[in-house]
């Protein structure tokens, strides 16, 4: 138990290491929260954050590899441009089929998932296969272009700063926009929205644009910042954030909805994340551990959350 | 011999669409009382992690696919006190019990069989061979010769039909999903029958998690790969009907018993034109999107889905 606790501490908050790792954690988890919400505040459900990070990832792989020999300034840019709009179309697929006719978001977002994780399987074996190795993998995207380290000898990076300006972002989107007014209207209330000459089926649509997008830039970002290559979904790093998807869910919904909400969420979540490896390395126990936490954890947020309404309902 | 191979197709599409029938089926139910369980995949999960644990341990699935039963009972539970008595939205109460499921089985496995060197796996079903009938060719093996979760699957079927068009309890879970209001007026319980549908729907989709493992004979984290969602997809293409709704499972053991198919370098329909293996492990999830948007036009849900019943105050 000691040996745990303290395995914990170190590999969270108790080290330069684990607080960089705590760190890298939270910028994932924190971007495709922020998309997460942006989709829930319009009641949409999407579940496809996994998807949109890694049809972001490959697109940015793609480019970055055709762009050797280019500024790398420009490289980045381009490579974050285009993760950002192909993570937005995939996710916006799932929203024009939910404005059109009505189909469940979580299903077709679920179904992308799925079609994406081929996919990436796919490329590395086959378009985007570095030739030079007889393993399943792209070869690494022109160096010049990688995003600058904030701790040596740890793999935070300049995501993290991209990450609190999405916070910001977000926020005045939300609440500072006609936009971000209309994606809560809708969200409330939809035929009140309709009545008050809202176009419901293109705010859908542009909420599940805006949440992809942002799922897409997480990948993107990865692959800029952490792995530099496209990998085999299972065995992306230490860290693979399109394993996240549906942490990035239970992280907003801890964060009750809001960019604030989630900056800590994100921060606990990947704080935990790796704490809790630490202790599976140390105790050679297994990583699901994490698994079981984060599903008791959306468990009781819900449960106490409807506690709380209940009470407040009732005094 | 050539016939034999299609028997063979056949037989496999029967089998890999034994897991979302059940689940499907489930979810009708469940549908029908004006629950939508999102839950399905993780109660499919536990169901399979069930079916294992137990399974294993007998060295009999029979047990495992019992122990199924109970899990699968109280994930309809849990389901239950989320959305019903706690009258949390269902779409997020179905997300809370499908996470809970996945990292649950997933933690439960490693905590029974640790690291193991070796893959654990269990044996499945013996089949059923109905004697002298199941010599016959084609309909032999098809139908006197299967396996047992084949059969339990018809029964199954005709029971959830049978329930839903020919008992009070089916009227009663019909007009909770319908107009519970009213129901509410005629003395039903809303949330009796909710829950009752939810414990149903649970049972099934555990179970139908448990025929996959038994089906597979080996566990591993989120083996299930999104069948869960398959099969409440599936209920829209069956307009909730349980006869459509079975067949159209059918359509994706096809597309799964394809597979095996497709690792040897994809499927050549000339001797040079091959459709590559990754667009053949891609197409149950497409053929799902294509199902979902050919129906979404026609398709009537019940009128109360989604909506949790609140008595009027008064």
């Amino acid at each position: 138990m000691g040996r745990a606790l303290g395995a914990l501490y170190l590999g969270s908050v108790g080290s330069t290491y684990g607080i960089a790792l705590s760190l890298l954690n939270a910028t994932h988890l924190l971007i495709i929260s922020l998309g997460i919400i942006i989709a829930f505040r319009c009641r949409l459900f999407n579940v496809g954050a996994e998807g949109q990070q890694i049809v972001g990832a490959i697109v940015a792989t793609a480019f970055g590899l055709s762009m050797a020999g280019t500024n790398g300034v420009l490289i980045a840019v381009v490579l974050i441009v285009v993760s950002v709009v192909s993570g937005a179309l995939y996710g916006g697929l799932a929203g024009i089929l939910k404005a059109r006719w009505g189909i469940n978001e979580i299903i077709v977002t679920i179904m992308l998932n799925w079609v994406a994780v081929v996919a990436v399987s796919f490329v590395i074996r086959g378009p985007l296969k570095d030739p030079t190795v007889n393993w399943p993998q792209s070869p690494l995207i022109p160096f010049n272009s990688w995003l600058p380290f904030l701790i040596p000898g740890s793999n935070l990076n300049l995501s993290l700063v991209f990450a609190f300006a999405m916070v910001a972002v977000v926020y005045l989107l939300l609440f500072r926009t006609p936009l971000g007014y209309e994606i809560r209207a809708v969200g409330a209330n939809i035929s009140a929205a309709r009545a008050n000459g809202i176009n419901v089926r293109r705010i859908m649509t542009v909420s599940m644009l805006l949440s992809g997008a942002l799922a897409g830039f997480s990948g993107g970002l990865y692959i800029l910042g952490v792995i530099h290559q496209l990998l085999d979904v299972r065995s992306s790093g230490s860290t693979p954030p399109w394993a996240w998807g549906y942490t990035g869910i239970v992280v907003a919904l801890m964060g009750r909805l809001h960019p604030i909400g989630v900056v800590f969420a994100s921060i606990f979540f990947g704080a935990l994340l790796s704490g809790m490896s630490a202790v599976a390395r140390e105790l050679s126990v297994p990583a699901p551990l994490v698994d079981l936490s984060q599903g008791i954890v959306i468990i009781l947020v819900l449960v106490l959350e409807a506690i709380v309404r209940y009470r407040v309902k009732r005094s | 011999m050539a016939e034999s191979i299609y028997v063979l197709f056949i037989l496999q599409t029967i089998a890999l669409s034994l897991p979302i029938a059940f689940a499907a089926l489930g979810e009708l139910i469940t549908e029908r009382s004006g629950v939508i369980n999102l839950g399905t995949e993780g109660m499919m999960l536990m169901g399979s992690f069930a079916g294992f644990s137990l399974g294993f341990v007998f060295k009999d699935a029979w047990y495992g696919l019992g122990f199924s039963i109970v899990v699968g009972a109280l994930m309809g539970i849990l389901m239950g006190v989320l959305c019903i008595t706690l009258k949390i939205d269902q779409i997020v109460a179905g997300l809370g019990v499908f996470f809970f499921g996945l990292g649950l089985s997933a933690f439960l496995y490693r905590a029974q069989f640790g690291i193991a060197a070796g893959l654990p796996s269990i044996r499945g079903f013996q089949n059923i061979q109905i004697p002298f009938l199941s010599q016959l060719p084609v309909v032999g093996p098809l139908i006197f010769g299967q396996d047992p979760l084949f059969y339990i699957s018809i029964i199954v079927l005709v029971a959830t039909t049978l329930l839903l068009d020919k008992t009070m309890v089916g009227l009663k879970i019909r007009a909770c999903g319908e107009n519970p209001a009213a129901a509410d007026t005629l003395g039903v319980s809303v949330t009796r029958i909710r829950y009752l549908a939810l414990i149903i729907g649970g049972i099934l989709a555990s179970v139908g998690g448990a025929a996959f493992v038994i089906e597979t004979h080996v566990f591993q984290e989120n083996l299930t790969a999104g069948r869960g969602f398959i099969a409440v997809a599936m209920v829209y293409f069956g307009k909730w009907k349980p006869v459509r709704t079975f067949l159209g499972t059918l359509l994706f053991g096809g597309a799964f018993a394809i597979l095996p198919y497709a690792q040897a370098g994809g499927i050549c329909v000339t001797s040079t034109t091959c459709i590559p293996s990754y667009i053949i492990l891609m197409i149950p999830y497409l053929l799902t999107l294509v199902a979902l948007i050919g129906v979404s036009r026609r398709a009537r849900e019940p009128s109360a889905l989604g909506a949790p019943y609140r008595r009027e105050a008064g």
